[in-house]
């Protein structure tokens, strides 16, 4: 790609995530698959610091349409999807977030894509032919029994399912599948949970849903100016109370 | 007598509200609203006026070709249509029009997106004010009050603004250890200049030493050390 030489990376406070700086003012990941794009995004790639002669390659993560990218830029603490994680990504639609996930965990990662609808889950066996890591699976996330045999622990579930019983999804699924201390992402769209309510309301209720399935919300970011009412809450999984001292 | 008049004070009238009795005439005109009223009926008027005497100065042999395509219907001024194309042509036509323009549209869409997707304006977001809203969730036991932002982020107060990437301390750490790392190499080539210098000098004295003791005669050229 011409004017490579132009461009500064710079780590982001995640890892696995850099900034690119220079023609482009992007997010972006570590490309697993060098010379792939997977939706057509651009790719960038740089001068190898560690070794002459190589190349890195970078793929744009467009926070428009990922709402993982949005919660990024949004400024959350910890995505806790990081190099060497387990995640189950429940409404994984074609594959585009996915990949991306795929690039921040890399090759010692995995992660196990849930998507319903057999037209999107298409393109999603598409792109996993390529990322050995990606664990592509067409089933009903309300049902973790049909893909219990091929999903083992993880370390974070997260869920942009746009269903109005998100909650209890990912309550099931984590019951099944998150570690004890593990971590979850959900990102709630108001107008799917409830269309009448104010979108904080919604949020509030869906996080006190949360909270009576052991989960404990940590943060919750909205997505302006990339997405409108919709909303990013972290958390963890069956934690431990603190003890008193 | 008329300075003794102006010397004594009169009775000031006031203008006042419509009263109670007369409410059903409506408001009561006051002097400024007299004022507003009369000046647009003299403007009106002054208008008609300009507009009888170009009446009465009309010249009847008066003559522009566009007359012959037009003509007044009950004295108001028309166009008469160009009826060359008939209405299905003119559907046509304005359909394809606006099959060119949706065309434009989506192009014009496909290159926004294009653009936006690698321009996220991230150094221009931490200037404007921030549009999303954050939330932290705390124990039961802890106090809002207590919370350091930069404590709670792991990083340094002035990344705050920065939500697009705050940089965690060890991270900037690492950064500060690289900048110093670089100017010790710096500083590395210049005392290695240094010494490179003075082993030159060291090696072309030795060299003379050692012209000095080969065969030949000897004789002093120049003084140099």
């Amino acid at each position: 790609m011409k004017g490579g030489s132009k461009v500064v990376i710079e780590p982001h406070r995640h890892a696995g995530i850099f900034i690119a700086k220079g023609k482009e003012d992007a997010l972006v990941t570590r490309n697993m698959v060098p010379g792939e794009s997977v939706y057509g995004e651009k790719r960038i790639s740089v001068d190898d610091p560690a070794e002459e002669g190589k190349k890195i390659e970078y793929r744009v993560w467009n926070p428009f349409r990922s709402k993982i990218a949005a919660a990024v830029l949004g400024g959350v603490d910890n995505i806790w999807v990081k190099p060497g994680a387990k995640v189950l990504y429940l409404g994984a639609a074609s594959g585009t977030s996915v990949s991306h996930v795929s690039d921040i965990v890399g090759p010692t990662g995995v992660v196990y894509a849930v998507e319903f609808s057999h037209r999107s889950g298409r393109d999603l066996i598409n792109m996993a032919k390529k990322r050995t890591n990606v664990v592509p699976i067409i089933e009903d996330a309300r049902m973790p029994l049909k893909y219990r045999m091929l999903v083992g622990m993880v370390d974070v579930v997260f869920a942009d399912v746009a269903q109005p019983d998100q909650a209890r999804i990912v309550a099931l699924n984590s019951s099944y599948f998150l570690k004890t201390g593990g971590h979850f992402i959900i990102s709630i769209k108001a107008s799917c949970v409830d269309s009448t309510a104010a979108p904080e309301a919604v949020f509030a209720s869906e996080v006190s849903k949360l909270k009576k399935d052991n989960f404990k919300p940590q943060e919750q970011v909205t997505l302006e100016p990339y997405e409108r009412d919709h909303a990013v809450v972290i958390g963890s999984y069956r934690v431990a109370k603190k003890k008193k001292e | 007598m008329s300075s003794f008049r102006n010397a004594v004070k009169r009775k000031t009238h006031k203008e006042r509200a419509q009263p109670a009795a007369r409410a059903k005439f409506g408001l009561l005109e006051k002097h400024k609203d007299y004022v507003q009223r009369a000046r647009d009926f003299h403007r009106k008027q002054g208008q008609l006026k300009i507009l009888r005497e170009k009446a009465a100065f009309r010249n009847p042999d008066e003559f522009y070709f566009k007359m012959q395509s037009s003509s007044t219907k009950r004295g108001v001024h028309q166009v008469n249509r160009d009826n060359s194309l008939d209405d299905d042509t003119i559907k046509l036509l304005k359909s394809q029009d606006m099959n060119y323009v949706k065309m434009k549209l989506q192009t014009e869409k496909r290159k926004l997106d294009k653009l936006e997707g690698d321009l996220h304006c991230l150094s221009a977001m931490a200037a404007i004010p921030k549009q999303n809203k954050h939330t932290i969730f705390l124990d039961s036991d802890e106090e809002p009050e207590d919370l350091d932002l930069a404590e709670y982020f792991d990083t340094v107060p002035e990344l705050l603004d920065q939500s697009h990437n705050r940089q965690r301390k060890d991270q900037l750490e690492e950064y500060n250890e690289m900048q110093k790392e670089k100017e010790r190499r710096y500083l590395e080539i210049t005392e290695r200049e240094k010494r490179k210098r003075k082993l030159e000098r060291a090696a072309k004295h030795l060299e003379t030493e050692r012209l000095l003791m080969g065969k030949g005669k000897k004789r002093k050229i120049k003084v140099n050390f």
